[in-house]
């Protein structure tokens, strides 16, 4: 029995074991220990990883001789110590770069005269007093990434096929390397991609554990610190929504995400029980499937604290000034229409008065307008459900819009019993915006048409002027908040520009909708359509 | 017998609202606040009360919140509210009308009218 080889066999198996069991995450590292054992398993005194950089033609059957072959590593078994060596060029070893891209294993027991490694000879073989090659290509991504070395020196060395498959083996391992160290790169550019992220990132599975938070996440958080698990997270904080009004624990977006619903950009309130503090946050979940089943949920934070902020401000200072109007509105529109009744009244007094409560009116009117504006914004418009007729409402509307614009003539069109369930004061509203625009944008003396149509299932109200109508190129954007056809022309007629973008939405939250058209000089017609109420 | 108490905190309010409606003949009363209305309503017994919702010292909930703990005859009682949804007020405390800020003389007297009709 030859013991030694068997006792060989064993130290290449164990040698091949520790290797490959090894963290390569670090690829000097692995390719100094792959070169070390290389060096100790064959009993070789030089084993070397070279690396092939690219000169930039394409690899492949063209031999880009532009290549540099750059030594990575270098191991003198005698010396015990590793070391580098001067890179060398493609050009000057044409036949040995063919024969590496030929991807074969190049074993030289004549290193001096074996044609693919002869061009070594002068240069690098005899002054070291190598005799015998073994070189193997390390593969990466299908190409040759370099060489695994093996260099003898002394009598001229017969490599045996086991020698050959044990380099091929080492050789493998360090293509596992370069994939290690690769995917750990990769993976640390997206760690420190997503921890500088200004968004705060999080990853909860299915199972509710947290699996990761980045530092802006983190940041949400009293100390900066994420919590550790989802009981914890549950503990610490109580949500809210954008009304501040408490979210249930079974509506939480990641809930929410689990039964397969959207959460997009939606505000949250985190009120952490610690200390009361209350921070906002815009939030969108994206759920990660597998086999149609949640896996795991991606939260995208951003804090909007200030947004909120900002908001509230807006919408406690538009309602605060509102309601602040009303009260002395009513005064100063009251006592005009008490004085309205008195029997002795000096002479054209009646028309001063009128000119008072008009002037309220309108002051009112803007004041709703900035009511509903905020209430619209906030998505807080709460539509009351009431059964009228059409008609009847278009009719009071109309009178009114009579009694404020003495200056144009009405015109009312109406099938009678028009049946339809609506907030009947936001209807009449929209109703107004547009009669107002009417009389604003046509001239004095002129008819505004009101009509009242029906179909099987809409009922739809034309309001038609005679006046300027509206530029082709604005007709698009005569719905859109604080827009103004005619701002900065002699047809500005002032306002906030939101009467149509009201109107619009009160029509759409009703079901319905509202378009324009018409022709520049020749007047306007906008319809609002709404559904009838369903009699079966 | 006193028709109706009128309720608010603004003095210029409180009082064309009494003017309007001795005008049309009928005995007014007014209070500032809902604690001066309990007060009154103790002595007078109003047939309709005109609330303003937002006052100092007892506002419009509490003063009917109040009323309601005391076996008087319940007067009708009128919402005067500057809030958006005036319907929603009167809902909230039980009220027989309401009236929103700021409000059409005509109206005001049809509403009363029609409650001293129904009182």
């Amino acid at each position: 029995m030859d013991t030694s080889a068997g006792a060989a066999v064993t130290l290449r198996e164990r040698v091949l074991l520790e290797l490959a069991r090894r963290d390569k995450s670090d690829i000097q590292e692995t390719f100094q220990a792959l070169t070390e054992a290389a060096a100790v398993v064959l009993d070789v005194v030089r084993v070397s990883v070279w690396a092939l950089v690219d000169g930039g033609a394409p690899l492949g059957p063209g031999i880009d001789l532009d290549t540099r072959i750059i030594c990575k590593d270098l191991y003198l078994a005698n010396e015990r110590r590793h070391v580098s060596f001067l890179p060398i060029h493609g050009r000057d070893f044409p036949a040995y770069l063919r024969a590496i891209h030929e991807r074969r294993t190049i074993v030289a027991d004549d290193a001096r005269s074996d044609p693919r490694t002869a061009e070594f000879s002068d240069f690098y073989l005899k002054p070291l007093g190598i005799t015998s090659m073994m070189d193997v290509p390390i593969w990466h991504h299908g190409h040759v990434y370099g060489v695994l070395c093996f260099e003898h020196v002394g009598p001229i060395r017969r490599w045996l096929p086991d020698d050959e498959a044990f380099a091929i083996n080492m050789a493998d391992i360090a293509s596992g390397c370069l994939e290690a160290a690769e995917h750990v790169a990769v993976r640390r550019r997206w760690e420190m991609l997503i921890e500088s992220l200004s968004e705060g990132v999080a990853v909860i599975d299915a199972r509710r554990s947290i699996i990761a938070c980045n530092r802006a996440g983190r940041r949400m958080f009293p100390g900066e610190t994420c919590p550790a698990s989802w009981d914890e997270l549950v503990a610490a904080i109580d949500l809210v929504d954008a009304a501040d009004r408490p979210v249930p624990a079974s509506d939480w977006p990641f809930e929410r995400v689990l039964r397969g619903e959207r959460v997009q950009g939606e505000i949250y309130g985190l009120v952490f029980k610690g200390t009361g503090e209350r921070r906002y946050i815009r939030l969108t979940c994206s759920p990660a499937l597998e086999s149609g089943r949640v896996d795991y949920v991606a939260f995208i934070v951003v804090d909007a604290t200030e947004e909120m902020f900002v908001e509230r401000l807006k919408r406690e200072l538009l309602s605060g000034v509102a309601h602040e109007l009303k009260t002395p509105l009513a005064i100063a529109k009251g006592y005009a229409q008490q004085l309205a009744t008195t029997r002795s009244k000096p002479e054209g007094l009646d028309g001063m008065i009128d000119a008072i409560v008009r002037a309220c009116d309108r002051l009112d009117h803007l004041s709703e307008t900035l009511l509903d504006l905020a209430s619209m914004i906030l998505g807080r418009l709460r539509l009351t459900q009431e059964r009228v007729d059409l008609a009847v409402l278009l009719r009071t509307v109309v009178r009114r819009a009579e009694r404020s614009a003495p200056s144009h003539r009405f015109q009312l069109e109406a099938q009678a019993d028009v049946a339809v369930v609506v907030d009947s004061t936001r209807i009449a509203q929209a109703l107004r915006h547009l009669l107002d625009n009417a009389v604003n944008y046509s001239a004095p003396g002129s008819t505004v048409d009101v009509v009242l149509s029906t179909d099987a299932s809409n009922a739809t109200m034309t309001v038609r002027d005679h006046g300027i109508g509206i530029p082709e190129l604005a007709k698009k954007g005569v719905f859109t908040l604080f827009f103004k056809a005619h701002a900065g022309t002699r047809h500005d007629a002032g306002g906030l520009g939101v009467g149509l973008y009201l109107a619009r939405e009160i029509l759409r939250r009703h079901g319905g909708d509202l378009w324009c058209e018409g022709q520049e000089g020749v007047g306007s017609s906008f319809h609002m359509v709404l559904p009838l109420e369903r009699t079966t | 017998m006193t028709a109706v108490l009128v309720v608010e905190d603004d003095d210029a309010l409180r009082e064309l609202l009494a003017l309007m409606l001795e005008g049309e003949g009928l005995v007014v009363e007014t209070a500032a606040n809902g604690h001066e209305a309990l007060a009154s309503i103790a002595v007078r017994a109003p047939r309709i009360v005109l609330l303003d919702m937002t006052m100092p010292v007892m506002d419009g909930w509490q003063f009917c919140r109040e009323l309601d703990r005391r076996a008087w005859p319940r007067p009708k009682i009128v919402v005067v509210t500057a809030a958006t949804d005036p319907a929603g007020r009167a809902d909230e405390v039980g009220a027989d009308g309401w009236l929103a800020k700021p409000f059409d003389r005509e109206a005001l007297l049809a509403l009363v009218h029609r409650l001293m009709g129904l009182a």
